[in-house]
């Protein structure tokens, strides 16, 4: 599926990450945690090609990506979340999530010119059932920047679940989020998202990574300093010492 | 004539509206332009010279024109793919005078009916006769500017709904969150750019044959500023917008006899109210949205 | 090789009066990261102010001076509050199409105020050619370069030796650090367009004394010097303000030589527009577009 051999990045004077080796197994979730500034984010950026990494590999499914630039990655079926909430303000609910399935369209000049959204299109109804999914069905036709932050949350994973990814990223899902609207969230990963799906799943919320994640992977200062079955890896000394002591 | 009068400033509208057309295309996938003026100009003489000293039809004239405008916009396009923001509007801003200097440098003249006709530098292009050649009256020219600008106002709508017309309004929200839908923004930037070239080439050849004589100094920045800010005044949401912005200001401020000789100080104003108040225009986005859920519920009525 | 180090000579002499104009571009910009493209119609309208008093009143230069800097100072800070404090933070190309919007206004009253083509401007420099081995140098170019020294050695003061000074520079550098170091950054943005239009409007005057005359050609002419003379140096910087402009001066003065007028403006465009494409941030100022870069693709 997907797997990083060695995977470093600095900006400017500042290393990142450092040789990060990971390996996300078919149809299960994968949790990864670590303390603000630790390079997750960087990493997902890594993976969906926004930056390219200074050495190391991205494989997916055996296929080196990391010289792909970030569309193509998207179409070879890797989907993201934006830490930093990301949506076409100026669309509707439902147009965002079209907007979507459009990149995943054959660009020919007919698809092109053809009707975004003609009655009874696919996409439409793809759109609609990823809406349907997360529970904005409701709000389909509101403008997307009317959206208070949790639904905008859950409009990207509507998003980037409409194209059925292969791998699906979410960073930070419950970021800035209530306990209650955290504790719906995670529920809504693990039973509606999660089944049958390969993700990674970034947060720092502990009760959602553990009623999500079947694997976990803790970074700090850009390096992987443990890995593996979530129980067992939250009660290492240096993971707690790195991240839970601070809590 | 007051009747011809009309029918000049009837006319104009169609035209200028054609290079604000162009501006809104850009504008709305999300470049502000300072520089549609220079594909105005190079079809206007591109044309000009095509059915005055080569004795094409104005058809292919305005082919011609408008395909050398767009082959223009591509290559600025290209060359400017790096850059967005106010560095893209200062680079187009100095291809466009770039082009509007070289003009003065441009002669090419041909004896015709023993007389020298062409373009010849500062002196300007005149004696473009297709309009007298062939017997066409304002009113007859009106309706050909009226019957291209109705032909790229549908082929507009069409691409606003189709993909191509989502693409460039996701462009002009987030480049970055496009591309991660799987889009490649440098294919559709350079399209935008050729498509808006294409529509100003439109406006431009029909513009010299309208006034016969054409200047370097008419496709001045002032002339980029004018199509930039009608859709800004009118609206980004819809493509009525830059034609409504151009009738408020052709139409209705010039036909204000007040404000004769205020007329830049009252449209400086209004665009630069619009912007604090409007900063999308009239017809923005949202307005548009609203407007056309009340049309559905009223027309399900 | 004689006309060419001629041509650099009075290339340079041009470029500190470009300097002048690119530093107001450059000082607006560094502080809040937009361009006010009336800058030069601005100036242009002091300028036509001081004409004005001039032709009607006094021919005492002092009060030409102070009307023509006055005008340039109330002009510019007309345009502060409607095209920057006014419009919406984030909308920094909003601030630059509106200030373009204002310069017709300004172009137009303008001509309302003096509405012939060109008007004598007053010159108080003598004019005499002065040489120095094979070159010589107009004297009035003489006095335009060392006054220009003498404001540049001003806003030096200014920026470096005066609190006002410091909180535009910390400003500059970092907007957010200096709002929490309890700087009220719109009043800086006011100040900034103060001090620019002070030195534009004496610029202005100086420009134009030199040249002992003014026509309403001269708002776009110093808002696109200053302007490709900033970019070039690099947007935001001070350094790269006097570079672009000396070296605006040098191609110009060159192109102008060999080629003639027309060629001399194709070329100052042209260099722009290449360096937007190679360097937008030009000689010096590329941090800053990086910069600008980074925090927008942060993600
Ligand atoms: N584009 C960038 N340019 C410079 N530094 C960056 C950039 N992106 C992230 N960083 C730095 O990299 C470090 C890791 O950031 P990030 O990956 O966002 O951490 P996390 O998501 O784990 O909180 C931080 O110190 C951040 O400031
Ligand atoms: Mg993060």
């Amino acid at each position: 599926m997907l797997e990083l051999q060695g995977v470093s990045k600095t900006f400017g004077e500042l290393q990142v990450l450092r040789g990060i080796d990971l390996h996300l197994r078919q149809g299960t979730v994968s949790g990864l945690i670590g303390p603000n500034g630790s390079g997750k984010t960087t990493l997902v950026n890594i993976i969906t090609g926004v930056y390219p990494p200074d050495s190391g590999r991205v494989l997916l499914d055996g296929k080196d990506i990391s010289r792909a630039s970030a569309d193509q990655i998207t179409r070879l079926g890797v989907s993201r979340s934006f830490q930093n909430v990301r949506i076409f303000n100026r669309m509707s609910v439902l147009d965002n999530v079209i907007a979507a399935l459009i990149g995943h369209d054959k660009a020919g000049l007919t698809t092109l010119l053809g009707r975004a959204k003609r009655t009874g299109d696919p996409k439409v109804t793809t759109a609609r059932q990823a809406l349907k999914t997360v529970g904005l069905l409701e709000q389909r036709n509101l403008s997307a920047s009317e959206l208070p932050l949790p639904l905008r949350r859950r409009l990207e994973i509507a998003r980037a679940l409409a194209c059925d990814p292969k791998v699906l990223v979410l960073d930070e899902p419950a970021g800035g989020m209530t306990p209650a609207e955290t504790a719906s969230i995670s529920e809504l990963i693990r039973s509606r998202i999660a089944p049958g799906r390969t993700c990674i799943v970034i947060e720092h919320k502990m009760d959602l990574i553990s009623h999500v994640c079947q694997h976990l992977c803790v970074l700090n200062h850009g390096e992987k300093i443990a890995e593996g079955d979530p129980r067992s890896v939250v009660s290492q000394p240096e993971v707690i010492e790195a991240y839970l002591g601070r809590v | 004539m007051p009747n011809d009068y009309l029918l000049t400033v009837i006319s104009n509208i169609g035209m200028i509206s054609l290079i604000a057309l162009s501006a809104y295309l850009l504008l709305i996938s999300g470049e502000i332009s300072f520089g549609q003026q220079a594909y105005f100009g190079i079809s206007a003489y591109a044309g000009a010279i095509a059915t005055t000293l080569w004795g094409w039809p104005l058809w292919l004239a305005l082919l011609f024109g408008s395909s050398l405008a767009a082959l223009a916009a591509g290559f600025v396009g290209l060359l400017t793919l790096r850059i967005s923001g106010l560095y893209f509007s200062i680079a187009t801003l100095a291809f466009a005078e770039m082009v509007r200097l070289s003009l003065f440098k441009l002669t090419y003249q041909i004896e015709i009916d023993g007389e020298l006709i062409g373009p010849n530098g500062a002196e300007g292009f005149g004696e473009i006769r297709w309009i007298f050649d062939n017997d066409v009256s304002v009113l007859e020219y009106t309706l050909l500017i009226y019957g291209i600008l109705l032909l790229v106002l549908f082929f507009l709508v069409l691409i606003e709904r189709s993909r191509l017309g989502m693409i460039f309004r996701m462009l002009g929200q987030d480049p970055l969150l496009t591309r991660v839908q799987g889009l490649n923004p440098v294919r559709y930037k350079v399209t935008a750019a050729i498509l808006a070239g294409f529509i100003a080439g439109l406006g431009g050849t029909l513009y010299a044959h309208s006034f016969t004589y054409i200047e370097p100094q008419i496709f001045n920045m002032m002339l980029g500023v004018h199509a930039l800010a009608y859709g800004l005044i009118g609206g980004l949401g819809t493509v009525l917008g830059p034609l409504i912005g151009v009738a408020i200001d052709i139409g209705f401020l010039e036909s204000v006899r007040v404000i004769q000789g205020y007329r830049m100080v009252v449209f400086g104003g209004l665009v630069a109210l619009m912007l604090i108040f409007m900063p999308r225009g009239i017809f923005d986005e949202k307005r548009v949205y609203w407007l056309k859920s009340i049309a559905r519920r009223w027309f399900r009525a | 090789m004689t006309d060419f180090l001629q041509n650099c000579i009075d290339g340079v002499m041009f470029g500190s009066g470009y300097a002048l104009l690119a530093l107001g571009f450059t000082l607006v910009f560094g502080v809040m990261k937009r361009l006010n493209l009336s800058f030069g119609p601005s100036i242009m309208l002091g300028a036509y102010a001081g004409t004005w008093v001039y032709l009607n009143f006094s021919q005492n230069a002092l009060l030409i001076v102070l009307v023509t800097v006055i005008t340039t100072v109330a002009v510019g800070i007309y345009v502060e509050r409607l095209c920057f404090w006014a419009v919406r933070r984030d909308a920094a190309i909003a601030s630059m199409v509106s200030s373009f919007a204002i310069w017709m206004q300004l172009e137009e009253v303008a001509m309302h105020l003096l509405p012939e083509r060109t008007y004598p401007f007053p010159t108080f420099f003598t004019s005499t050619v002065i040489d120095i081995g094979p070159f010589f140098v107009r004297s009035e170019h003489i006095s335009m370069f060392l006054l220009t020294l003498v404001l540049l050695a001003l806003l030096h003061l200014f920026l470096f030796r005066t609190r006002p000074g410091l909180a535009l520079r910390a400003v500059s550098d970092n907007p957010l650090a200096s709002t929490y170091m309890g700087i009220n950054s719109s009043n800086i943005f006011f100040l900034a367009f103060a001090v620019v239009s002070v030195l534009g409007g004496l610029a202005g005057f100086l420009i134009l004394s030199a040249d002992s005359q003014v026509t309403p050609f001269f708002g776009l002419w110093a808002t696109f010097k200053g302007l490709i003379a900033m970019m070039l140096g690099g947007m935001g910087s001070l350094t790269g303000a006097i570079l672009g402009g000396l070296l605006l001066g040098v191609v110009e003065a060159n192109a102008f030589w060999y080629g003639g007028p027309l060629i001399r403006d194709i070329s100052a465009y042209l260099l722009l527009f290449i360096m937007l494409i190679v360097r937008p941030g030009g000689l010096v100022g590329q941090r800053i577009v990086t910069q600008q870069q980074a925090a927008y693709e942060r993600v």
